[in-house]
């Protein structure tokens, strides 16, 4: 059986509720649509139903086994949505046993997806760049291959709390937005001519972090293939100080 | 000068400094303030040769008055010269920091007019940042050599870090290379700073922590003639007396011509093998005295320090792994601090055997010389320690061994 969310994390809860209530076995659902499916199902994102749910998954497994099962949500393999419900289902049965399930395949892979995700996160409190915009927003563009925004935000609460600032995820087209010591995030259409928008002396800083880049570097010890191991070059195209050079390699 | 070009030439006097890390200190955001130091050190970028760019590491001036043989920015070579200002210094830190460059500032000088002046710029960019726009993110700030205590005691409380940097392993030759250095200059503030530490951190008050990341010190490898054991015993009487969190080592790098330096630059390999007998020293609770026993005073660059210790030691061995206690299994080449607690931990539910310890990553390769399990050797083992050091160099040869990050070659000491 086919059955289809809104892509949110509400959304994703309801479907587990659904499945849940019904006793549905997760061997008999696909999130993906295809030839054999013939029944199919239209989950609303019913808000009472995710607190519900929420609070309800709190209370049965461990905070461990929440976390894995929340991160391996937001990473993008192909089968997560599916792998992250069998695994729920898994830790809900055994809560106490399931983090010695090393060697189960689900547990595995939850665990491969999940480590995933919390790397990414962790690499773009360090890779993401902000600018400032005319209007005093400090302005930041990605292109996470995960759905990091809800796991980075909190950072940058803290370290920018007075500021207002936003930060635009453009492969999926998700934004966090803090305004007046308010955080939001939700998906969004468009950022439109954001350059058009840069405070003048935003360029000033930018060159001037580009030529600290630059000084500091050993050219005698280039070493071309340990800088992509660390940041790669995926990566690139929102890093101010080597944003321009890609096509010097 | 244009701020471009000075942090051009700033920030190239800054580069082959070598502590990197922004790790040790958690500064929780004061109220309305900017930031927060991060324990687990983000790495904002990588330069090209592949090292991580954490904190904006620049010097405030590379004017210096005194003339130290292996620096660059002595004052008898003839290179460019800058010095920023206060407000430009907290300006850059303050823009790169709210972009998300950097996690804070690592910030050292040339003594560009007398110990004092230098030293009360550093503290007042700090103070500047931490009082005027509430900045919570990483300070490290050298201590000028022969500056008022008083004025390096009130940077501390604005400094997550502080460092004094040794330079060289010995009195005498400091007055060769840095004349106008001498020890007592490095000594006493560093040992006021290491007092300032233990005291006015005992009253543990909130967002008023006096260094809370410890202080460290830098010194340079070859330049000078002391041994390895000289250099290591040293680091064990600042670990021990002034309480160091970390000594670093910088291989020799040769920038002037100067015939009272060496001719050749100082291995990597050599400081590697410092590193590894620091190492030694912070977390395997060895004693200088017994990595050098035996009439040793240099490491061998061909074998890591505790494999070299072990083969001078062979008498001690092997030991029973299934019996030895806890200090003596962590000084089993191959079996490091985490295989040695699996190991511990393994013990209480059965006897442990060669393939077991596979299992937990012990590094058999190099264990299986020096141990037994329930009284056996793993295969035919050499038994005689210079065949075993034979046997060791043969494998070793062509692999390169993997220099560390953060160890690059001092060109110019501050
Ligand atoms: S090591 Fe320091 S004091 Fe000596 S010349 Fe260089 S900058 Fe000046």
């Amino acid at each position: 059986m086919y059955i289809e969310y809104d892509g949110s994390f509400e959304g994703y809860l309801n479907a587990l509720y659904y499945i849940l209530k019904n006793k549905i076995s997760p061997n008999k659902i696909s999130f993906k649509k295809n030839l054999f499916n013939i029944e199919s199902i239209k989950i609303n994102s019913n808000i009472k139903i995710f607190n519900y749910m929420s609070s309800y998954l709190k209370r049965s497994v461990s905070n461990l086994s929440l976390h894995k099962f929340y991160h391996c949500f937001l990473s993008n393999f192909e089968d997560k949505d599916l792998l992250a419900i069998k695994y729920i289902i898994l830790a809900l049965k055994y809560p106490k046993a399931i983090d010695n399930y090393e060697t189960n395949d689900i547990v595995i892979n939850v665990n491969k997806y999940s480590k995933r995700v919390s790397f990414e996160s962790h690499r773009f409190l360090g890779i993401l760049r902000f600018k400032l915009l005319k209007n005093n927003f400090y302005f930041s563009k990605i292109n996470p291959d995960n759905l990091i925004i809800p796991l980075i935000s909190n950072h940058f609460v803290k370290r920018l709390s007075n500021e207002n600032w936003i930060i635009f995820d453009e492969n999926h087209m998700m934004a966090a937005i803090y305004e007046e010591k308010n955080l939001s995030i939700g998906l969004i259409k468009s950022f439109k001519n954001i350059d058009f928008m840069l405070e003048e002396e935003e360029i000033l800083y930018e060159e001037f972090w580009k030529k600290y880049y630059k000084s500091i570097s050993i050219k005698e010890r280039k070493n071309d293939r340990l800088r992509k191991n660390f940041m790669p070059y995926r990566y690139w195209k929102n890093l101010i100080e080597i944003a321009n050079k890609k096509s010097e390699l | 000068m244009i701020l471009k070009d000075k942090i051009k030439i700033l920030a190239e006097s800054a580069k082959y400094d070598v502590s990197c890390s922004s790790s040790g200190s958690s500064r929780a955001n004061s109220k309305n303030g900017i930031g927060n130091a991060s324990i687990g050190g983000i790495c904002h970028s990588w330069s090209e040769d592949g090292r991580c760019i954490s904190l904006l590491k620049i010097l405030f001036s590379n004017n210096c008055i005194f003339d130290c043989a292996y620096c660059i920015n002595r004052r008898s070579n003839d290179i460019e010269r800058a010095t920023f200002t206060v407000d430009e210094m907290v300006n850059l830190t303050i823009n790169f920091y709210k972009r998300n460059y950097i996690e804070g500032l690592f910030l050292s000088s040339g003594i560009y007019s007398n110990p004092n002046e230098t030293m009360n710029s550093l503290y007042m960019v700090a103070k500047i940042l931490r009082e005027k726009y509430k900045f919570n993110g990483y300070i490290h700030l050298k201590a000028i050599p022969g500056a008022d205590p008083l004025l390096i005691k009130k940077a501390g409380f604005y400094a997550d870090r502080m460092s004094v940097n040794i330079e060289l392993p010995s009195e005498k030759s400091l007055k060769i290379l840095a004349p106008q250095k001498s020890k007592s200059s490095l000594l006493v503030p560093m040992k006021s700073l290491s007092e300032n530490i233990l005291d006015l951190n005992r009253f543990n008050v909130k967002n008023h922590k006096f260094v809370p990341a410890g202080q460290s010190t830098q010194l340079i490898v070859g330049a000078s003639p002391e041994s390895d054991y000289k250099i290591i015993k040293l680091s064990e009487n600042l670990y021990d007396k002034f309480k160091l969190k970390r000594v670093y080592y910088s291989a020799f790098l040769k920038v002037n011509e100067d015939n009272r330096l060496p001719n050749k630059n100082s291995s990597l390999l050599r400081e590697h093998r410092l590193y590894q007998a620091d190492w030694l020293l912070r977390f395997y609770k060895f004693k200088a005295y017994e990595i050098f026993n035996k009439g040793n005073y240099f490491l061998d660059e061909k074998l890591d320090p505790k494999l070299f210790w072990a083969l001078n030691n062979f008498d001690l061995f092997p030991v029973e792994i299934n019996r030895c206690d806890f200090d003596t299994l962590i000084r089993v080449p191959g079996i490091g601090v985490k295989s040695a607690y699996k190991i511990f931990n393994m013990r209480r539910e059965k006897s442990i055997n060669f393939d077991d310890l596979k299992k937990i990553n012990v590094v058999l390769k190099r264990a299986k010389y020096f141990i037994t399990c329930n009284g056996r050797y793993m295969d035919f083992s050499l038994k005689d320690p210079d065949k075993i050091k034979q046997a060791i160099y043969l494998e070793n040869k062509g692999n390169l061994i993997p220099l560390f990050q953060d160890n690059l070659p001092v060109i110019s000491i501050r």
